[in-house]
């Protein structure tokens, strides 16, 4: 069989509740700072969930996109804000750190051989406040953007355009696997030599109607003290904290990525993509599908469960898809496995956004040799007992890192990074 | 002016007259506030200026369609108004613009309905 082209990591960008750069994300996993706390759409609506991840340096006061502010440094024209949503412009911001490193200017952007993935739930509120608009005042009053800013696919419509993307490009809906999802999907157009890179990106709003609605299936913790929850394994859980913000990874394909002169932060190994088949919402008890998924990215990877060295655990915080998880962890690797944590403790759950962030978040570890904690972990659940769980980060030299997530419909998607000597 | 955020990007001279033609709804407002939400959305180099000629089409300035729809959008905002669907087709200038605005203002000081 011939080798397939190798995938590097070369560019990265972040928005995200520790942190709207690499360094300020890799400083707050070393210290194990928290993005969580009360949000303040929430407590205005006397909600009965008050926690989140919260997005510093940004303002979406209202749905008129004039109203709104972000960090200075970065530029979005009028005419591209005005069919964005709020999660369209974590992107732009983002994207400005990742392209930068990627060394990608506007003649490789518009390349054929530079594609795109995005992964977002669309934006509620935007929807929300739009047809609302339309159904009180009619449809000529509709905001002739109202498509384009708020349906599911409106990063991908409007990243591409503004990014000027002639190769593929498109999104994934698989709410929490969905930018895992596309970083596999991403991954496999270069190794098919469709592509020669790719950019990646997931993003989500961070407001009330982005965040609420988990509430009505007991999905989110009812804390109100981000040092006691969310704590994911642990058997106090009882909920996750939603966030937002953005997360973009720049694959390329790694000979090419040498020629350019651009350095390959990490490898992307391989990924495995499996379903459940069991239940639209609830994750599969035994955490089989999950399993699967592990087993998958580890056999494409031709690597054995003890060649991981941390695994970034997709556990939210809930009772049953914590312990799923547990249960199939602990079939893969065993009692002496690699360190495992779930940095949705200390982040938030960014939902759509969660696998890119993670897989961010995933490949600073290596860069940096830090094992993220598992944060407020201190009475851990039976099914997790034989887990390598820190709950302090842990400075250690890392080799290889899988990456779960998992999403309604039970998809689970586990990719898996590694150093690049160079 | 309900929304605080509505016309929040305006400029305060845009606002204040906004605010002036709430207060009196007086004609002779019409064209200053017309031209100045046209120009928020002009970029720099295609500022209409106040002699352009009122019925050249807004697309031969560089207004694009959508453009032109946002712009119509704030016009019906801004006079607290509704054009109908044939009126909105019929928009393509300046002056088809301030017409149809002088028309409703006409409308509501013959007390019509």
């Amino acid at each position: 069989m011939t080798e397939l082209p190798r995938v590097a990591v070369v560019g990265l960008g972040f928005v995200s509740s520790i942190g709207n750069d690499q360094q300020s994300v890799a400083e707050s996993l070393r210290s194990g700072r928290s993005g969580i706390g009360i949000h303040p759409q929430l407590k205005a609506a006397n909600a009965p969930v008050l926690l989140a991840g919260l997005i510093e340096g940004f303002e979406f006061p209202s749905e008129f996109p004039q109203s709104w502010s972000w960090p200075a440094h970065v530029e979005i024209p009028r005419t591209q804000l005005r069919s964005l949503a709020p999660h369209g412009v974590y992107a732009h911001v983002a994207l400005q750190e990742a392209l930068g490193q990627a060394k990608l200017d506007v003649e490789l952007l518009h390349g054929e051989e530079t594609g795109l993935l995005t992964a977002s739930a669309g934006s509620t509120s935007l929807l929300h406040s739009h047809l609302e608009r339309m159904l009180s005042r009619g449809v000529n009053q509709c905001h002739p953007f109202v498509m384009t800013c708020s349906i599911a696919g409106t990063l991908s419509f409007n990243l591409a355009a503004s990014l000027g993307v002639r190769g593929v490009s498109g999104g994934c809906v698989s709410a929490c696997a969905s930018s895992a999802q596309a970083l596999g999907l991403a991954c496999d157009q270069i190794r098919l030599g469709r592509q020669k890179r790719m950019i990646v990106v997931g993003a989500e709003d961070c407001d009330l109607f982005s965040i609420l609605p988990f509430a009505a299936f007991q999905a989110l913790t009812r804390s109100t003290d981000p040092s006691q929850s969310p704590c994911v394994f642990d058997q106090r859980r009882d909920g996750f904290a939603a966030t937002g913000g953005a997360a973009v990874l720049v694959l390329e394909e790694m000979t090419t990525a040498r020629a350019r002169g651009v350095s390959s932060l990490a490898e992307m190994v391989s990924w495995g993509w499996t379903s459940d088949g069991y239940h639209p919402m609830a994750p599969e008890p035994t955490g089989e599908g999950l399993e699967r998924a592990m087993r998958m990215a580890l056999r494409e990877g031709r690597l054995q469960p003890s060649d991981i060295s941390y695994v970034n655990a997709h556990a939210t915080s809930t009772p049953a898809g914590d312990k799923a998880e547990a249960v199939a962890l602990t079939r893969v690797f065993g009692s002496d496995g690699p360190w495992v944590s779930s940095t949705k403790a200390q982040t938030g759950h960014a939902l759509s956004a969660a696998g890119a962030l993670e897989a961010g978040i995933s490949v600073l570890a290596l860069q940096h040799g830090v094992v993220p904690a598992n944060l407020n972990l201190r009475d851990i659940d039976p099914a997790a007992e034989s887990l390598r769980l820190p709950n302090v980060p842990q400075s250690a030299k890392l080799r290889r890192v899988l990456s779960n997530s998992s999403g309604f419909g039970g998809v689970n998607v586990s990719t898996i990074f590694q150093t690049v000597e160079e | 002016m309900n929304d605080p955020f509505r016309f929040a990007s305006y400029d305060s001279e845009l606002r204040q007259l906004i605010v002036e033609f709430h207060e009196k709804p007086d004609k002779a407002l019409v064209v200053p506030i017309v031209r100045r939400i046209i120009n928020h959305y002009q970029p720099k180099e295609r500022k209409i200026p106040s002699d352009a000629p009122m019925d050249q089409p807004l697309a031969d300035l560089g207004l694009d369609s959508l453009t032109l729809m946002e712009v119509t959008l704030d016009v019906q905002d801004a006079f607290q108004t509704t054009f109908t669907d044939e009126e909105l087709k019929g928009l393509r200038s300046f002056s088809e613009i301030t017409a149809l605005i002088d028309e409703r203002i006409r409308t509501l000081s013959e007390g019509g309905t």
